[in-house]
């Protein structure tokens, strides 16, 4: 590999062990120079290194998958240090602890990260004046930072390259010292700065999951019972490994324990479904051959799930009436039965929904069997909104320990809440971990809609009652959503409180749900997919 | 399995490789220029456009054995140092959001622009209708292609007055 996310996961790996780190689930005390962690001299904590040159780098910690965060956190990081971004060069950080919960979901980025970012900015900037008073021997509260230089009120002034040694060497301030920049004296944050992968991208050199390419690395595709829970039983074995290209096929069983890992919503998704896998040497390949396959399934006690069914069941529920109650006024009844009162009625209908991101689920393994006493390793490449927890997925599959599995988090071409979700590693690592090979697995688009996590469908049967003065008398939902049998599906229910019910004063909201097996998952905006009470409302 | 010799932003390559392979994946997986990208694989949604002799095509379903042209790929669209209009144009107008289906949008607008070189909304619109982006950010293509034009007629005038 070639590009720069490449070229910025060698450097880093350089740097192991080195540097103090603000991390932001530990005082940064407990991790300071004094405690024994050697600090190499052109880094000032995790996030920021300065060479002699003046070329300042800020590794980026937080996935990247359109949202801009790349650009994003490492401006805040620019902005309070006084660095000029002109003299930055952002580099996709290494999945490693000492970057704290390396995550994106929600649309939290920013939230999430915005104080503790802002402190790895000011405590870089606090060192780099700690230096310049040393060697200008004035006192600290007379410099600032600013344009990659830190200034005397004398006019006397050193660049952050030529502080840069003696910096690293500055005690690591107290979190709770550090102060920040008056925000009116931003020069970075509020001005329109371009993505920093923009020149990569327009240039077809950035490197996504899909990109990833390991010396003696196969290819591989898989294929997965049609209904959710079928295994595998046979397949045209001889006759697909005949194909021109391919090296190797086999059925994996279904295994259900990487699904205990993962976020309390997520749990129990990110499990290996039963299926074929086909490996190859290269990807035309493996699809080639996975239209040529027929597998015989095993479907008894798979998923019944059809949206024919789901609506047929949830009329069925909305005419008898019923549900939970969650809000119940005094006059719903009275309103309805008033004859000056006009009434519509409607049942909506939303659809289950696959996130398509742009490109498709695919994630790259390479699983090691130990020589002699070393133990067993895994080296995973992919584009996970929550990269870190693909090591739990590796563990609980293969028995590697975590701590011998590395994990590369790669620029995604789009997120969305799918890539949560790491049933598409799971994969690609039971096939490397059976092939005893690299293997990068590709899905296809139509895997990646069939399989997708999907957003929720659901029904609401929806009464309204509109008076002679326009206003709304009174509104009767009730909500069908669908849920699965030991737990809740996100985004599908109801509180009773939602807006616009909040400002309803003659409303009664009630609640049902079925039972369903398919898969769900967070989808952009999660539990705000209801569009039908705007719908109803405007009828 | 046939040999096949191809140009490629200008260099010639001798590829082995069966003849119904589509261009993209020989692209990829054979020769590593990964800029060019994988979407659908059925002609849908542009991610993998490349020019053959100018003509924006999608490689997912163009089988190698009818090539028959220099191919130029998304790596090879800058004129050796020089970005072409349209890169600079994607940068400054800050049109990538992930970035994904942006190799086969400036492949698409790049064939467009050759041949028209002051494109209407409606023209771009037409152009580019088949290049698809999740991430939705189709307004600032249309102005990035604006831009480009604006510096690639700047750019064709001077050689022709050279
Ligand atoms: S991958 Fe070729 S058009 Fe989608
Ligand atoms: S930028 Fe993400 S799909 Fe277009």
């Amino acid at each position: 590999m070639s590009t720069l996310n490449r070229r910025s996961l060698l450097k880093a790996s350089l740097l192991a062990g080195g540097g103090f780190m603000l991390q932001y689930h530990l005082p940064a005390s407990a991790q300071n120079a004094e405690d024994g962690v050697l600090v190499r001299s052109d880094e000032l904590n995790a996030w920021v290194k300065i060479t002699p040159d003046g070329q300042i780098t800020i590794y980026s910690s937080i996935p990247e998958m359109g949202q801009g965060i790349m650009t994003t956190l490492p401006m805040v990081i620019a902005e309070e240090m006084g660095a000029r971004w002109a003299d930055v060069e952002v580099i996709n950080a290494p999945v490693e602890d000492r970057f704290g919960l390396q995550g994106a979901g929600g649309s939290r980025s920013v939230p999430t990260n915005l104080e503790a970012t802002r402190r790895v900015g000011a405590s870089a900037r606090e060192m780099l004046i700690g230096a310049a008073a040393l060697l200008m021997e004035v006192d600290r509260e007379q410099l600032e930072a600013r344009d990659s230089e830190v200034v005397h009120s004398s006019g006397e002034r050193r660049t952050f390259g030529q502080l840069a040694r003696l910096a690293a060497e500055q005690p690591v301030p107290e979190p709770e010292f550090l102060t920040f920049k008056d925000p009116r004296a931003y020069t970075i944050i509020g001005k329109a700065i371009t993505g920093v992968e923009n020149l990569v991208i327009a240039t077809g050199g950035s490197e996504f999951g899909i990109d990833v390419d390991v010396p003696g690395m196969r290819y591989a595709t898989y294929s997965r019972c049609p209904r959710v829970g079928g295994t595998a039983v046979s397949f045209n074995a001889a006759e697909i490994k005949a194909l021109p290209g391919i090296t190797d096929a086999f059925i994996l069983a279904p295994d259900d324990r990487p699904g205990d890992a993962q976020m309390a919503f997520l749990k129990g998704l990110p499990v290996l479904r039963g299926g074929v896998a086909i490996v190859g040497e290269d990807t035309w390949s493996v699809l080639d051959a996975k239209a040529k396959l027929k597998v015989q399934w095993d479907d008894a006690s798979a998923s019944n799930d059809s949206w024919a069914g789901m609506i047929a069941q949830a009329k069925e529920i909305a005419t008898a009436g019923g549900g939970e109650v969650r809000k119940d006024s005094e006059a719903v009844d009275a309103a309805f039965a008033d004859a000056a009162n006009r009434t519509a009625e409607a049942f909506y209908e939303y659809p289950f929904v696959s996130h398509i991101c742009m490109e498709p689920m695919n994630c790259t393994a390479d699983y090691r069997k130990g020589k002699g006493d070393a133990p067993d390793t895994l080296e995973i490449w992919l584009g996970s909104q929550f990269p870190a927890q693909v090591r739990e997925v590796a563990h609980k599959l293969t028995g590697v320990e975590e701590a011998n599995v590395t994990v590369h988090g790669m620029r995604m071409g789009g997120g969305f809440g799918r890539r949560a979700i790491h049933d598409f590693a799971a994969e690609a690592i039971a096939i490397s971990h059976r092939a005893g090979v690299p293997v990068k697995l590709t899905w296809t688009r139509t895997d990646d809609i069939h399989n997708d996590f999907m957003r929720a469908g659901g029904f609401a049967s929806m009464k309204g009652a509109v008076g002679k003065d326009g206003r709304l008398a009174a509104w009767d939902q009730h909500y069908i959503g669908v849920k699965h049998k030991d737990r809740g599906i996100i985004g599908s229910g109801m509180f009773g409180n939602e807006f616009p019910l909040t400002a309803m004063d003659n409303a009664r909201v009630r609640l049902s749900m079925m039972d369903i097996v398919t898969p769900c998952g967070a989808w952009r905006a999660p539990g705000s997919n209801q569009c039908f009470r705007g719908a109803m409302l405007h009828s | 399995m046939p040999r096949y010799t191809l140009t490629i932003n200008n260099e010639t390559h001798e590829v082995e490789a069966r003849a119904d392979m589509p261009l993209l994946w020989l692209l990829r997986d054979r020769l590593k220029l990964t800029g060019t990208k994988y979407g659908c694989g059925i002609a849908q949604c542009g991610a993998c456009t490349v020019h053959v002799d100018g003509n924006a095509v999608r490689s997912c379903v163009l089988p190698v054995s009818a090539v028959n042209g220099k191919v130029t790929t998304i790596e090879g669209l800058a004129d050796g140092g020089a970005l072409h209009p349209l890169q600079s144009a994607w940068i400054e107008e800050d049109v990538p959001q992930c970035g994904y289906c942006q190799s086969g949008q400036i492949m698409s607008a790049a064939a467009l622009l050759a041949k028209n070189a002051a494109p209407s909304d409606d023209d771009i619109d037409t152009a580019m209708a088949g290049n698809f982006c999740r991430c939705g950010t189709y307004v600032r293509i249309r102005k990035a292609i604006h831009t480009a034009a604006l510096a690639y007629n700047a750019v064709t005038e001077k050689e022709a007055r050279s």
